[in-house]
């Protein structure tokens, strides 16, 4: 009888991407980040070397490189949720982990209750590039962040409380990300986690989080995708 | 009160203040420019202020834990030891309470925590319990040196009801600091059920080592409770608590270790034999075995000189074991591939070869602004203690009478 709640998922096919990082920088401008804060960021589980331009090896011997986004994961249960002491950090009844700037007290156990990096701290008065100090760049609907509050991804809440996409979602120039919701059967996110076998980083944390990687088919063999980076259940 | 100092007490409460001053002046600059003016990043959020948090949430221990046992457990004897076992802890729990304030981005919003009231974080918990903590402190404080009315008897049975009050909290407060760390599910090396206890342990370390500093300090100043006899079971009751305090460290390292290949292991690893080994080493050898063997030898544990000395070893020892257990729980970020974590810093030079706003490997060092300002909070530990130790001392006879009574 009862209807069923929406939990809004992003998959992210590893198939698809390319490591433009067009997704991040889209983020830093629709969100308004502060210099040397990410809230998106684009990793590379088999290369090497402070810039990752090294790539790995596959079985064969050949280079290789793959691609994974990695932004907040907007846990189910979320470890930040139950450490944040006033409520900043919250969960919304569609499964977004939002941020409320000005509850926050700057204590950062959020930052390390969360298994996965993704929460950054403004560790200074928020820096823009030369000229554009005075500018609030990307949507007005996000709020302004001062020194001392911890920020991270909201999958760009304003944006969906308007009935948009997220920013990434829509700035992916190969259809890397797909954004909906993952309680109606019939959706793409769902359809795409059930054929292509969806996994969740670091399941073992029980965070159950709402962002699917679909594992690279083409490299499938050589991954360590299968086991370490994913805790095991592809 | 200042009258009747003598002028190396005046000195040293001198030094204390310039001390304060000028962690005063660098938390007003940190104030200002943020906390970047630390060596805290993203990679490795929490340092030397919270190293030093639960440091001094655990020197409160020792006295207070062993005077409100006395009461609980009837051991007349160290029942003399509630004045300066109340003041150590009154004076610990300020200074822990202080050391948070500059770690937080927004100390003007602490109230928020209380607004807000999640009551699922440890960090609610810790305030409300330490903030208890410190109201029976000085509570006791009260009672024992400024209450006027009442016998000395009738002080005795509101101290006996304060311990059965002061005894399960001061458990609770290890417990919950432990915690903030320990129910952290995604920092495998905090996430241990041995936590707790080993915060406890630790605390009572600590704590001991203390008031055996107090001890050596004030040995010719009549301190009430800290007479040969009492030094000497104190001096026991901490070899005690070193060996529990190996045993579960020991206990918590080896399990992971034996295992290998865990994210546990790794940060473990970097205690036995990584980048924190020097400080492991040196708190295993010189913050434990050394101070044990002080205090069990025979040629050393009479003497006042030596205990203090293990006194003041256990205590740089459990600061140390602090380092070791907060900073190995980021070394291992569990999703570490390159280019890694967001640092939160940046380079405007237009040549960027060599800079990266990512880290996969976190690193961390203390800044001039965090020494200094640990050293102040330290400091105002140090002056609330010598002034309450004097007070205790001041009026000594009137506090003898009660336990004798």
């Amino acid at each position: 009888m009862a209807t069923t709640q929406k939990r809004l998922v992003m998959v992210i096919d590893l198939d698809r991407c390319v490591g433009c990082w067009t997704c991040a920088v889209a983020c830093k401008a629709e969100n308004n980040v502060p210099l040397g804060s990410w809230w998106n960021r684009v990793l590379t589980p088999d290369a090497g070397g402070p810039f990752f331009a090294q790539p790995g090896k596959g079985p064969d011997g050949k280079p290789t490189m793959t691609f994974m986004p990695v932004a907040c994961q907007h846990c189910e249960n979320a470890p930040c949720v139950h450490a944040c002491p006033t409520g900043a950090t919250y969960k919304r009844a569609d499964g977004i982990t939002g941020q409320d700037y000005s509850k926050c007290v700057g204590c950062r156990t959020c930052m390390s209750a969360c298994p996965y990096n993704v929460r950054v701290f403004n560790w200074r008065e928020p820096a823009k590039l030369e000229g554009l100090e005075g500018d609030h760049l990307g949507s007005s609907a996000v709020p302004e962040r001062i020194k001392g509050v911890v920020e991270k991804c909201t999958f760009c809440q304003e944006r969906i409380d308007r009935g948009e996409l997220p920013a990434c979602v829509e700035a992916c120039p190969v259809q890397t990300r797909t954004f909906g919701d993952i309680n109606d059967p019939n959706s793409e996110v769902s359809r795409l986690i059930r054929e292509r076998g969806g996994v969740q980083l670091k399941p073992e944390f029980g965070t159950n989080p709402s962002v699917y990687y679909l594992p690279p088919r083409r490299k499938r063999s050589q991954l360590a995708w299968d086991d370490e980076n994913t805790g095991g259940t592809v | 009160m200042i009258k009747g100092m003598s002028k190396p007490v005046l000195a040293w409460l001198g030094l204390l203040v310039l001390l304060m001053l000028a962690g005063l002046a660098m938390f007003v600059n940190q104030s200002m420019n943020g906390l970047q003016v630390t060596g805290m990043r993203n990679p490795i959020s929490w340092g030397l202020y919270i190293i030093t948090f639960a440091f001094l949430v655990g020197m409160s221990a020792g006295g207070l834990i062993v005077s409100a046992s006395a009461y609980i457990f009837r051991i007349e004897k160290l029942k003399s030891l509630a004045p300066v076992g109340v003041v150590a802890a009154v004076a610990s729990v300020l200074g822990a309470m202080a050391m948070i304030i500059p770690d937080m981005g927004h100390p003007e919003r602490l109230l928020n925590i209380l607004v807000g009231m999640r009551f699922t974080s440890p960090i609610l918990w810790d305030l409300v319990v330490i903030t208890v903590y410190l109201l029976i402190g000085l509570f006791e404080i009260w009672v024992l040196f400024f209450r006027k009315a009442g016998s000395n008897q009738a002080r005795e049975r509101v101290l006996e009801k304060a311990a059965w009050v002061a005894f399960p909290v001061a458990i609770l407060v290890h417990s919950v600091t432990a915690w903030i760390f320990g129910l952290q599910v995604g920092r495998p090396f905090w996430n241990s059920a041995l936590m707790a206890p080993i915060f406890l342990s630790s605390a009572v370390v600590s704590g001991l080592g203390l008031i055996l500093v107090i001890g050596f300090v004030g040995r010719n100043k009549n301190i009430p409770g800290l007479d040969a006899e009492n030094r000497a079971a104190l001096a026991k009751m901490l070899a005690a608590f070193i060996a529990l305090d190996l045993f579960l460290l020991f206990c918590d390292l080896f399990t992971p270790l034996y295992a290998g290949g865990t994210a546990e292991a790794a940060s473990a690893r970097v205690l036995v034999s990584g980048a924190l080994a020097p400080i492991f080493w040196s708190e295993i050898v010189l913050g434990a075995l050394l101070p044990f063997v002080l205090l069990v030898a025979p040629q050393t544990r009479g003497s006042a000189g030596w205990l203090g000395l293990a006194g003041l070893l256990v205590m740089l020892g459990v600061f140390a074991k602090r380092i070791n257990i907060i900073l190995p729980g980021y070394l291992h970020p569990n999703v570490s591939f390159s280019p890694g974590i967001s640092t939160g810093d940046f380079s405007m030079a237009s040549n960027m070869v060599g800079t990266s706003p990512f880290v996969t490997v976190p690193t961390y060092a203390p800044t001039i602004t965090e020494i200094t300002i640990v050293f102040g909070v330290l400091a105002m530990v140090a002056f609330v203690l010598t002034i309450g130790v004097r007070m205790a001392a001041e009026h000594r006879e009137a506090l003898m009478e009660g336990v004798r009574a």
